[in-house]
């Protein structure tokens, strides 16, 4: 397995007004390769996300960013927790 | 950094989730109504003529105030907190389709009864209007309240509906007592109460839950830094002091009035202030129209304060109360709303059309083009301007805002029409496409 940083995908949305970091962040999951998990980097927790990531098959965590407010990280459920 | 804050579908409670976000008919009904009032109160206007702008207390005057702050912006602020309360508060209306359907079905005849009412002088409009507005208040009072109750949060915003709500409520209850009063014959002893009935609707209803949801929602979509902390924890509490120690010294010695409205509109000019700050500081740079929008309502309520300020201090008179009140209702509140329902109406068709499978536009400007909201604004700001010039020399100035007015409120109207259209048709926004 890789290191965590090598399978990361960041993507900033945090200057972005709604309902754009929705948009964005689902059309960037329907890249994401198997083993990669995206960072996701927003000023403000998306509460509307957390459902959706749900319903299509996606685990997630939210924590204090270095960069933004909050990050999140979205894998596919099933495999390894980042 | 390891600290997690949520994960999973360990979601907590007084996080938003859509499927709790009330049915989209539910805020739309009211943001569809409110336009309608806005022209109807520019055809008012023009068939008033100077006459209504001569005097706040004019028979047109009070009919066509109404039309606005009922039929337009109460209107609009219903549908709004239905709406935002699971958003930013984190809680739902319970049975919100109904309590909307209910107070809807009461405002809308209820706010034409009480301008027939106002303009006629007819008591059997005024009768019908108090039946129909006194269960209509309460009802959004009790629905709203009884959420707002549920809610844990503490935040400013959720304190800030609070208090509106609890201001909705005085105001309320003082109109209903000056109709009551009017069809008895009793009004001369309580027609210091209008100054109070005013005061609570204005500033305790309109004002404080602009407050509270700009702190939201400014940031939210202009991608601002926060409000100040200190001004957050601050305003509400400090409006709702003046607004109950002005309301007890009015009601002691009979006078205070004026100096409690400077008082609040310097309060409130803080906050208009602060809003142009955060605004001048936003992130994202290109200005779109609720950015202007929000612009012209916050110097609206600059210039208000400083009328206001004047007034209070100068001799009295009409003419301050007059472009005061234009200013606050139509500058103010009418500019927040618009550049809000252009940014709402198109968001939660977005956000429904989206969560139901429906095929929703990428875009919010693929629903509601941003072209269309800028010429509502450039109508809007003319209008705007048109109605100051007629609020200082009516004739004949009155006539040309009226007409202003009817075209800005008709294409607010007409493009929210637009847009909730398209969640009827299944997300299909390909007519719609080319501009934004």
């Amino acid at each position: 397995m890789a290191p965590a940083a090598a399978r990361q995908r960041v993507l900033d949305v945090s200057a972005l007004p709604p309902p754009e970091p929705l948009v964005r962040v689902l059309a960037e999951l329907e890249t994401l390769r198997p083993g990669e998990y995206l960072c996701m980097r927003h000023r403000r927790e998306p509460c509307l996300l957390y459902p959706r990531l749900l319903a299509l098959g996606f685990d997630y965590r939210t924590r204090p960013g270095a960069h933004t407010a909050y990050e999140i990280l979205i894998w596919r459920r099933g495999e390894e927790a980042p | 950094m390891s600290e997690a804050l949520g994960s999973g579908a360990a979601a907590g409670p007084a996080r938003p989730d859509v499927d709790q976000a009330p049915p989209i008919d539910v805020p739309l009904r009211f943001f569809l109504t409110a336009p309608v009032f806005g022209v109807l109160a520019a055809v008012g206007l023009a068939l008033a003529g100077p006459s209504a702008l001569a005097s706040r207390w004019s028979p047109p005057a009070l009919a066509l105030t109404h039309l606005l702050t009922l039929g337009v912006v109460a209107m609009a602020m219903f549908g709004a907190v239905f709406q935002l309360l699971p958003v930013v508060v984190g809680v739902t209306v319970r049975n919100a389709r109904r309590w909307a359907a209910a107070v809807h079905a009461l405002l809308v005849p209820g706010t034409l009864a009480l301008a027939a009412g106002l303009w006629s002088g007819r008591e059997a409009w005024l009768a019908g209007a108090s039946v129909l507005l006194g269960p209509a208040v309460l009802g959004f009072v009790v629905a709203a309240g009884g959420a707002l109750g549920r809610a844990r949060s503490r935040d400013p915003t959720a304190r800030g509906m609070r208090l509106a709500v609890l201001g909705l409520a005085a105001a309320g209850a003082l109109g209903v007592t000056l109709v009551l009063a009017y069809l008895v014959g009793g009004l001369d002893r309580v027609r210091w109460l209008t100054d109070l009935h005013a005061g609570w609707a204005l500033i305790g209803w309109v004002g404080v839950l602009v407050v509270g949801v700009a702190y939201q929602l400014v940031p939210m979509f202009q991608v601002t830094p926060a409000y100040p902390l200190w001004l957050q924890h601050a305003l509400g509490p400090l409006l709702a002091a003046l607004l109950v120690g002005g309301s007890i010294g009015v009601a002691w010695s009979g006078a205070g009035a004026g100096l409690t409205g400077a008082g609040l509109m310097l309060a409130l000019a803080g906050f208009a202030g602060a809003t142009l700050g955060v605004l001048a500081r936003r992130r994202r740079r290109r200005a779109d129209p609720m950015l202007r929008h929000w612009q012209l309502g916050m110097a609206s309520l600059l210039a208000c304060a400083a009328v206001t300020v004047v007034g209070a201090a100068g001799p009295g008179g009409s003419r301050p109360a007059v472009l005061g009140g234009v200013l606050y209702i139509v500058g103010f509140a009418g500019s927040v709303i618009s550049g809000m329902l252009y940014k709402i109406v198109p968001f939660l068709v977005w956000l429904h059309a989206g969560f139901q499978g429906r095929g929703a536009p990428a875009t919010l400007g693929a629903i509601l083009p941003e072209r269309w909201a800028r010429r509502q604004l450039l109508t809007h700001a003319v209008g705007l301007a048109l109605l100051v010039l007629a609020a200082l020399r009516p004739d004949p100035w009155v006539y040309p805002a009226a007409a202003a007015q009817a075209a800005a409120w008709g294409l607010l109207g007409r493009d929210l029409l637009r847009a909730a259209r398209i969640y009827r048709c299944g997300g299909d926004a390909a007519p719609l496409s080319g501009g934004g």
